[in-house]
């Protein structure tokens, strides 16, 4: 749970402490859960080194749009987005006619939109945006918080008993981790950054070293974020 | 930012707000309190707002003026229909057969007496319950209270005006709490708040500068939730609210407010996306009163939200 009186780096330690726990005790049901599995620790790993896990990978460009296009656009290109500007190696300035304050405002009001619908994904992803382009906003911070305080005792993030009832294991199994990745990518872009990073990373005592190293590519399988709703099959150009 | 062109007559979006006043005018028999000699509570819902915005306009059209002259050709004929209802006799006894309804009854005589006219008939209910004690007796949310408080101060029927701010303090909008858990209740809470104890842009918020930025804050984040989900009545209510708050110009205020405007198909405004897509996917197929049902509430909030918009600008 996010505690105002807590420094930020040490909720999100303790976040991520508790959701390797969960991660670590998770029995993968197939090939892309095992993936999401090892992402998921790793970010928690990062989380606590105060170190981004994903590298500025991608040498495309990755430009902030208008923002009025943010609210129309569907969730699916919000979330393509989210990812494209992540993952940039550079970001050209956005052609916005507001400055930074107004531009964080605004993703800070959109992220806790999606906040009142429980969509996690998305609230990650916009605060993964205001994150790599250096925004601050108190909606910004409390759409951080609310991300912190959707973890359950277990580790995992996101109120999903009633939704995983009705998938199968393996669907339900997968449908978790990829929304722990979700959230746990957010955690560890603001861990890195700013009040969220440490000066000096702690040494590690979790589980890390003996993982794999993974490279990151947005068309590997296991880097792959969909943006079905829960119980839909991502068939890589819609969700069905 | 431009300021708004003030046209001459009715504000500064003239041609759309003509639109939705045709629109509502050509359809106030759709506004019915009894269907089949029972009373039609939608119905009388739908007459109180009514007088509220009729209340609204001729204050307006007395107090400013300039740009108001074309609500002459709508002020009467919305006037003999609310008359010609409120003094039905049967409308009339309903408020003594019922006094924990009776206030919700006589809202809209409460709105036209305080233009002047006058009931005897209703003016001996008001001192029957009163003594019967009613509405006090009936509890309300703080919100519902500043919207009574208002009614009956507007009505005449108070001695002192209310404490605006006193009332302020126990709704919603004096601690909104977290955006992200901002439910559709609470932001209607937060826009009538402000919309009465402004008196719909009338009068100052009574707040201090840390509570009006708090509560211009919490509005602007609603307005971008329910302008991305297509909540327009909500989205008109809280740019009424904006205005009555003198907001900055915001991009958020601004692309919100585009498509509200947009919103409107013949002057009707649609109440949220999904009654658009049913109105258009119906057709002529839907019926009149169906029609009426889910655009009537949003189109008469179009109808304040441009005049106070226009009313700000002006005064300033």
């Amino acid at each position: 749970m996010s505690n105002p009186d807590q420094p930020l780096r040490e909720t999100l330690v303790q976040a991520a402490e508790l959701a390797m726990d969960w991660a670590t005790r998770v029995v993968p049901t197939g090939a892309q859960a095992d993936a999401l599995r090892q992402v998921a620790l790793q970010l928690c790993a990062g989380i606590r080194e105060g170190t981004r896990l994903f590298g500025r990978t991608l040498s495309d460009d990755a430009t902030l749009p208008a923002l009025p296009l943010l609210v129309t656009m569907s969730r699916g290109e919000m979330m393509a987005l989210a990812n494209r500007i992540s993952l940039a190696d550079s970001l050209p300035p956005a052609p916005q006619e507001v400055g930074d304050a107004e531009q964080a405002r605004f993703l800070g009001a959109l992220a806790l939109s999606y906040a009142q619908a429980h969509d996690l994904p998305c609230v990650s992803a916009l605060l993964r945006i205001g994150t790599r382009l250096s925004l601050h906003d108190p909606w910004l911070t409390e759409a951080r918080d609310y991300l912190v305080d959707q973890q359950q005792p277990d580790g995992r993030f996101g109120l999903l008993c009633a939704v995983l009832r009705t998938l199968d294991d393996g669907a339900a199994d997968e449908a978790m981790l990829r929304l722990q990745v979700e959230v746990l990518w957010a955690l560890n872009e603001v861990a890195s950054t700013g009040s969220g990073a440490s000066a000096t990373p702690p040494t590690r005592s979790g589980p890390s070293c003996s993982m794999p190293a993974i490279k990151v590519s947005p068309g590997l399988a296991s880097q792959r974020h969909t943006q079905c709703e829960i119980g839909d099959s991502d068939s890589g150009i819609g969700c069905v | 930012m431009m300021r708004p062109e003030l046209h001459p007559r009715l504000g500064p979006n003239n041609k759309p707000l003509l639109a939705h006043l045709t629109w509502f005018t050509r359809n106030l028999g759709e506004i019915t309190p009894f269907v089949d000699g029972e009373f039609h509570f939608p119905g009388v819902k739908a007459l109180a707002e009514l007088a509220m915005v009729q209340a609204c306009l001729d204050d307006w059209r007395t107090r400013i003026g300039a740009g108001y002259e074309s609500w002459d050709l709508y002020a009467a004929k919305w006037r003999d229909f609310m008359t010609a209802i409120i003094e039905d006799r049967a409308y009339a006894e309903a408020a003594r057969k019922s006094p924990p309804h009776a206030y919700f009854l006589l809202s809209p005589y409460l709105m036209l007496r305080g233009s002047g006219y006058r009931s005897a008939y209703h003016e001996h209910t008001l001192r029957l319950l009163e003594k019967w004690g009613y509405p006090r007796t009936q509890e309300v949310v703080p919100y519902r209270l500043l919207d009574r408080e208002l009614f009956f101060w507007k009505a005449g029927c108070r001695a002192a005006e209310p404490d605006w701010r006193a009332l302020y303090r126990q709704t919603t909008l004096a601690a909104p709490g977290s955006l992200a858990f901002l439910d559709r209740d609470g932001a209607y809470s937060m826009t009538h708040t402000i919309l009465y104890m402004c008196d719909f842009g009338a009068r100052r918020a009574p707040l201090d500068r840390a509570e009006r930025d708090a509560a211009l804050r919490a509005v602007e984040g609603a307005l971008l939730h329910y302008w991305r989900i297509g909540n327009w009545d909500l989205v008109g209510e809280l740019l009424a609210s904006l205005d009555c708050l003198q907001s900055p110009a915001s991009l958020i205020r601004e692309c919100a407010a585009a498509a509200f405007r947009a919103a409107a198909t013949a002057g009707a405004v649609p109440a949220d996306r999904e009654a658009a897509e049913r109105i258009h996917r119906e057709g002529a197929a839907m019926s009149t009163a169906t029609c009426f049902s889910l655009c009537y509430h949003t189109t008469l909030v179009a109808i304040l939200q441009a005049c106070i918009e226009r009313n700000r600008h002006v005064e300033s």
